[in-house]
């Protein structure tokens, strides 16, 4: 079973130290919180765990910007 | 009538006559050409006063914020001068005191590096470029008082546009100058193949801490085409970004060809909205550059070459059937000069070589830059005069065929593109020396896929220490992307003929390791997509 993303990107703050305390609409990556590395880890994330097409013409990535948009995401591919 | 020099005059022209066309969109906010320049004008007024090196700090990037304080400054009269927003606060704290800036541009990134700490170093002028939301804290451009500056200061062709910071075998980056003349030229000789329109749509790709920022932005500026700001996430998979906003114009280094590539997401006809693909900052591979024509068959595709050194860009390649490849490498060439350049090859001692023979690309024009940023001692040792006239030594390494065209063969010395970004190996070293207290250690770039550095491995003899503690007590001092991956610790280095640290030797050993079945390739670390 998947996990919530909203605790997968607790759990990549945890791991990076960063403050966990994230709200749904806050950037993650465009503000700098997390690494394009950590985006990365998240589009293996999102691939293996999640089983979302990523390499599709129409994806667009800025999805993975905030948890809201994520959950759309997510939610989408279910 | 005297012709005003100022960089941003054509923008201001464009401004006057086609106020409503979109000038900057980036997430959801747009900016149009006239308001652009109305907040551009109000923050000229209140920076012009200040004025006493002349020099105005951006310190925001892939934000209309920080588009508002580059015109803003340049319409003040001021060098605008971007700060690197991965820099950790020793380095922002010990560039801005050289810098002694007027004042700072920041947007909502750019605010939450300016601690306590970097703040106090900070000039006592800090202007929030954000239009429209407020940084608290800090007066926004919408807020201020004066009455704008109705057009731009007055410039001469002589007085600094810009000063862009690159790496620096010292251990700390070198800022190249460049006049207002140089980009003049720059822009002149590259409207000839852009032929931008207001019809364009170009995609940026680049903080504005990399001059390739400057190609776009002023090239868009003369002709009133749009500028969409990529973010570092959209980098990673651009290819909804193009689709979406019907993108005309794309430029980036070939890394993220690659990228997509090995995502599987580069299909046939993916991009059938552009007409411009250019390519630059890393050797080219032929699959790349015919994966990317499948993938926007409609496009024109140029690899161009140039330093920071030589304002932007001086040579260019345009893919044509057959392509001219640099054998050797399997790689697009860098084909022609800038009709304004002499292009030298040459040995070690200066004199040129013949024709199909590999010496140092030498490069004479009226656009090369003044030099480095308080740093006449390496200004003489890369721009020298010969036979009378002005040269940059490019320490880059290659030949001209029969036909007249040129062709790149890898570097002189250990500077490294990674990503495109432009990194000298001793600039790393001196903070992996000084985070290991020993003399005895040294950086190589592996692993290098088409002609590109993946990442970064340190090597040391000091023992006691740990990969963790090394990397952390770098990061102090050295943007993230610089700070190596990984760090192997050897109670003795290789030596070459010569006694020194034999860096092929270690990288020999790195590859050796990695064909061995039981490794797994290293993910480098530390790095970022955003070139």
């Amino acid at each position: 079973m998947s996990r919530a993303i909203q605790s997968v990107i607790v759990d990549m703050l945890q791991e990076r130290d960063k403050p966990a305390d994230i709200a749904p609409n806050d950037a993650i990556f465009t503000s700098g919180l997390l690494d394009s590395l950590a985006a990365t880890e998240l589009i293996m994330t999102l691939e293996g765990e999640f089983g979302l097409d990523l390499a599709d013409a129409d994806f667009d990535i800025s999805q993975l910007d905030t948890i809201s948009s994520l959950e759309a995401l997510v939610g989408k591919a279910a | 009538m005297a012709t005003n020099d100022n960089i941003v005059q054509s923008f201001f022209e464009t401004a006057q006559a086609e106020p409503d066309l979109l000038a900057i969109s980036a997430g959801n906010q747009e900016i149009s050409y006239g308001d652009l320049a109305a907040h551009a004008g109000r923050l000229a007024a209140h920076l012009q006063p200040k004025l006493t090196s002349g020099r105005v700090g951006i310190l925001a990037s892939r934000s209309i914020a920080a588009y508002v304080g580059i015109v803003g400054a340049a319409w003040a009269g001021a060098t605008y001068v971007p700060l690197n927003m991965k820099w950790p606060a020793e380095r922002l704290i010990q560039l801005m005191g050289d810098l002694e800036l007027d004042a700072l541009v920041i947007d909502s990134n750019g605010a939450k590096l300016l601690t306590d700490e970097v703040r106090a170093a900070a000039p006592s002028t800090i202007i929030s470029g954000d239009p429209i939301h407020p940084i608290e804290g800090y007066v926004d451009v919408a807020r201020l008082s004066e009455p704008a500056l109705q057009a731009p200061v007055p410039r001469q062709g002589a007085d600094l546009a810009y000063i862009v910071f690159t790496s620096g075998s010292t251990g700390m980056p070198k800022g190249v100058m460049v006049s207002c003349d140089s980009l003049a030229r720059y822009l002149d000789e590259s409207q000839k193949w852009t032929q931008l329109t207001a019809a364009d749509r170009i995609a940026e790709a680049h903080d504005v801490t990399f001059d390739l920022s400057v190609h776009n932005m002023f090239l868009a500026w003369r002709a009133g085409s749009s500028l969409h700001l990529m973010t570092a996430l959209d980098m990673m998979a651009p290819q909804a970004f193009v689709r979406k906003r019907a993108i005309t114009v794309w430029m980036s280094v070939p890394t993220i060809v690659n990228n997509m590539r090995r995502a599987g997401s580069l299909k046939p006809g993916l991009f059938d909205t552009l007409r411009l693909s250019i390519f630059c900052g890393e050797p080219l591979a032929m699959p790349t550059v015919e994966a990317w024509q499948e993938a926007a068959p409609q496009s024109v595709i140029e690899n161009i070459y140039g330093p920071t050194e030589c304002t932007v860009v001086c040579m260019r390649q345009r893919l044509t059937q057959p392509p001219l490849v640099t054998r050797e490498r399997g790689i697009l060439s860098i084909g022609d000069a800038y009709e304004n350049f002499d292009i030298r090859i040459c040995d070690p001692s200066g004199a040129q070589v013949p024709t199909n023979e590999i010496g140092e690309i030498v490069l004479g024009s009226d656009q090369l830059a003044d030099g480095y940023f308080n740093r006449p001692d390496l200004t003489d040792a890369a721009f020298r005069m010969v036979d009378g006239r002005r040269w940059y030594f490019t320490g880059d390494l290659g030949y001209r065929d029969e036909n007249d065209k040129f062709h790149h063969m890898g570097r002189l010395d250990n500077q490294v593109k990674m990503k495109g970004n432009r990194i000298e190996l001793e600039e790393v070293e001196t903070h992996l020396r000084r985070a290991c207290g020993t003399e005895l250690a040294v950086v190589v770039a592996w692993p290098v896929i088409d002609g590109s550095a993946q990442g970064l491995v340190g090597f040391s003899t000091n023992m006691t220490l740990s990969e963790k503690e090394v990397r952390a007590e770098m990061a102090k001092a050295l943007p993230e992307y610089m700070v190596p991956g990984r760090i192997e610790f050897r109670a003795e280095m290789p030596r070459n003929i010569n006694d020194k640290i034999d860096r092929k030797a270690l990288i020999a050993e790195l590859e050796g390791n990695a064909q061995a079945p039981s490794m797994v390739t290293p993910v480098a670390a530390g790095q970022d997509v955003t070139a």
